[in-house]
């Protein structure tokens, strides 16, 4: 592994809410995995990218640093990862390990680096038109699928037309909802594609990124059959596949990218258990993890040749209080419970240490556009007993299997401050089922915990999860002026004024405290670092193995 | 035949003593111990420290801690009172119905017998642990659900022996007796046949204990079990076993205290067995 300034290493043991098991496992929101992202700049990156520049640097940069100067050719590289839970279509799927192999296979648009930056990848640039209620993305000449049928702008409609079919079983369409509706894409000339917003959203090119998962380009004729009939624009091949073994992958020779990939192929095992996964890296029956859990992985460390590889995300678990029912209905109630939480503690216990204390509102840090002088809030008993004023405080905390450990750790906090909580765990499919509008647990109990994978742009938390009437607003948090900002926000054109609108939303959330933040979850990747390079861990789990090489 | 029985006697009742001390000793330091753990447990077994996650046993920590720091003794002391807060109740539920039905079957026969064993037939073919799913899913967890779920599986078990005593039973000269001086049949049952088929009640309620005791565990490693953060023996063994490399202390100590009090009731129920049935 190269570049450390770049990435950090993992030391400790650690759990990640965005590695794969837990992915395959969230429900409802979580399920969204726009992209489970951090990294730097999303409004910079996508700027940059905008002018086709500075996104390639960023891409350039990024294989120089994890590529050696002159990567050997050939090797097969074997990967273990957890079998796909549900079928491996582009269309539908949902969870880390389908979403790897398809990774491999085709291709979106724009990739989205572990930096969070916009890289071209199908698509050379991008323009915004009419204050970004139209885009257009310009196509990379001389791409073919692997069949050699060659890439165009229709392809590329077709794509995103069965993406946004209302009556198809597309996993995206929330995440074009109130964006991007059926027939808003177009052809303009053979290479360039153009949608037409139903608002204006500058970050649009996100949403068509990598950062949408669903979002692959595929041929006109794709009917569901991906592991059968597997044809892509990407660096590798499917050969074979079968859901309770694994995945044979060769090199595309028809690859868009000169002299990548650099391997001959990868394999895919998969272990129905974690332990088996881990076991087989640290016995050398393979070379990588697709879905690395920190508090397993991370402590192999420097244990003989495995290299950990961490970077940051936008992951988050919300500590929901509904603002409309007592006693959360006090604002000076909410503020005390997010005063008696220990967020470092959270972070260590939770989530091995990986993650980034969180400031109750939603611009993580890694936003460009976080507001930075926000004091982070950090336990205070006595200002907790002064905001309570003498009230006995007691409620039922809601939440599904996944978050058993954070709600755990809450109530011992909690406890130590003289807050009693009742545990309520429900099953994942009791948790998120029910009547959406009138009864499901996770939107209308009185407090609970909802895992929500990382997000691209903070309006993807935004204006679910806080504005009035959000789909997944469950606080029930109604503020006019968050509303308005929020609004302005995604139709700002400048860095300064989407930052002057993004404090003000964080300002919001940190006084109010509909829903409290504590940490910002991470993700890492282990392999054998003595047989190979240029393995990187990504916020969202996501492979891109086109710039592996071996040793 | 004295020639013959005394030297075996002789040979087992030593061994009888032995085990039946060790296995008394371990159930009884359990019930001690569920009784008594806040005070002898080190730390609060729920009480939670970040900065001191999976730490090996040592002096600070006799058994270490657990991903959330909590202290495994502790835990491991706490533990035993859910797991026999579940098992002697459903042990005593399922001797006492499964008692009354073998009963039942045995001394009347014929078609009652017929249609009482069938139906525990279809209790036994039914598994327990989706009978668990389906009680803990419409009532939700408790101690009364596992009591009831557990007892239920063993209803049939304890019938099935305690109905072939009867049968025994029913055929000697005293039940006859008494069936020609006219007694009803609940006298029959309960005045003549039980005080001769105790032995076999008492035998089923000591191994229908230890069996109790690993069904806890194991409906709690399932999570139908104890509320999440209890010390339950099972459920610390199925929260814990995902760092078994890591730190293997979280998980053995509940699986040992587990396979202590399974082997200590199974020590009692051998010892007894064995010597009713030498006397």
């Amino acid at each position: 592994m190269s570049a450390p300034s770049e990435r950090k290493i993992v030391g400790l043991s650690a759990r990640d809410q965005l590695d794969g098991g837990v992915l395959s496992r969230l429900p409802g929101p979580s399920r969204r995995l726009f992209l489970s992202g951090a990294g730097a700049a999303a409004l910079t990156g996508l700027l940059a990218a905008c002018a086709g520049e500075s996104g390639t640097s960023g891409a350039v940069r990024s294989s120089a640093a994890t590529a050696p100067a002159a990567p050997k050719r050939g090797g097969i590289l074997r990967a273990g990862s957890p079998p796909p839970p549900t079928a491996v279509d582009p269309l539908t799927m949902y969870d880390g390990s389908a979403i790897a192999i398809v990774q491999l296979v085709a291709d979106y648009l724009i990739w989205l680096d572990k930096d969070f930056k916009l890289v071209p990848r199908l698509a050379e640039k991008w323009t915004a038109e009419e204050g970004g209620k139209r885009w257009a993305f310009s196509l990379r000449q001389g791409v073919t699928f692997s069949d050699g049928t060659p890439l165009d702008a229709e392809t590329v409609k077709a794509s995103f037309d069965r993406l946004l079919d209302p009556d198809g079983k597309s996993a995206a369409l929330s995440a074009f909802d109130t964006v991007l509706a059926a027939g808003g894409v177009s052809v303009r000339d053979a290479s360039t594609v153009v949608f037409t917003l139903e608002r204006s959203f500058s970050d649009f090119p996100y949403l068509v990124s990598a950062g949408n998962y669903n979002a692959l380009i595929l041929k006109k004729d794709y009917k569901g059959d991906f592991t059968k009939k597997p044809i892509g624009t990407g660096p590798f091949l499917l050969e074979s596949y079968d859901p309770s073994a694994g995945a044979t992958l060769t090199r595309n020779p028809k690859y868009w990218e000169p002299g990548k990939p650099y391997l001959d192929g990868v394999q895919i095992k998969f272990y129905a258990d974690d332990q088996a996964d881990l076991l087989a890296l640290q016995s050398g029956e393979i070379d990588t993890q697709i879905l690395s859990r920190p508090a397993l992985a991370g402590p192999l460390k420097g244990l003989g040749d495995i290299v950990v590889d961490q970077v940051a995300g936008t992951g988050l678990t919300a500590f929901t209080l509904r603002v409309d029912k007592a006693p959360f209905d006090r604002k000076e109630v909410r503020q005390a419970i997010a005063y008696a939480l220990d967020r470092p503690g959270v972070n260590t216990t939770v989530y091995d240490g990986v993650g980034a204390l969180g400031n109750d509102h939603l611009l993580a840090s890694l936003f460009p556009v976080a507001p930075k002088d926000i004091p982070q809030r950090a336990k205070d008993p006595a200002k907790v007993a002064t905001l309570l004023g003498g009230q006995k405080l007691s409620f039922a905390l809601t939440y599904d299997p996944p978050s058993k450990d954070y709600a755990l750790t809450i109530q011992n906090q909690l406890k130590q401050v003289g807050i009693e909580v009742t545990l309520d765990q429900r099953t994942s499919a009791d948790f998120y089922g029910g009547d959406q509008a009138k009864d499901t647990p996770w939107l209308f109990s009185d407090a609970n915990l909802v895992g929500w994978a990382g997000r691209a742009v903070p309006s993807q938390f935004i204006i679910p999860m806080v504005k009035s009437g959000g789909v997944w607003n469950g606080s029930k948090y109604a503020n006019p002026t968050l509303d308005a900002a929020a609004k302005t926000y995604d139709s700002a054109t400048t860095d300064e004024e989407r930052k002057a609108q993004a404090e003000i939303i964080a300002k919001a959330l940190n006084e109010d405290v509909p829903v409290i933040i504590t940490v910002w979850s991470g993700a890492i990747r282990a392999y054998n670092g003595k047989r190979f390079t240029g393995i990187t861990a990504h916020p969202a789990s996501y492979v891109d193995f086109s710039s592996v090489s071996r040793l | 035949m004295n020639a013959v029985t005394l030297p075996v006697r002789h040979a087992t009742r030593p061994r009888f003593r032995v085990a039946l001390g060790v296995g008394v000793v371990i159930v009884v330091f359990w019930a001690v111990v569920a009784v008594l753990w806040p005070h002898l447990a080190p730390y609060d077994p729920e009480l939670q420290d970040p900065l001191h996650r999976f730490v090996p046993p040592g002096a600070g920590h006799l058994l270490g801690t657990d991903q959330f720091g909590r202290d495994t003794l502790s835990r491991m002391l706490a533990g035993a009172r859910p797991v026999l807060q579940v098992a002697p109740p459903a042990t005593a539920l399922a001797v006492i119905a499964g008692t009354l039905v073998g009963l039942i079957a045995g001394t009347h026969g014929g078609l009652v017998d017929e249609i009482v064993m069938r139906v525990l037939d279809a209790v036994v073919v039914f598994p327990a642990i989706i009978a668990a799913v389906l009680l803990v899913a419409l009532s939700g967890r408790s101690v009364t659900i596992l009591v009831l779920v557990i007892a239920g599986s063993f209803v049939p078990i304890v019938a099935r022996s305690v109905r072939a005593a009867t049968l025994v039973e029913r055929e000697k000269a005293y039940v006859e007796a008494a069936r020609l001086r006219g007694e009803p049949s609940w006298s029959l049952m309960l005045r003549e046949i039980l005080p001769n088929v105790v032995t076999t009640v008492l035998v089923e309620a000591t191994s229908r204990f230890g069996d109790a005791i690993f069904a806890a565990a194991t409906l709690s490693f399932l999570g139908l079990g104890q509320p999440p953060g209890s010390p339950d023996w099972g459920a610390s063994v199925s929260d814990n076993r995902l760092w078994l490399q890591l730190a293997p202390w979280t998980v053995l100590a509940p699986a040992l205290a587990i396979a202590s009090l399974v082997v200590g009731m199974a020590l009692v129920a051998d010892s007894l067995r064995g010597r009713w049935e030498a006397s």
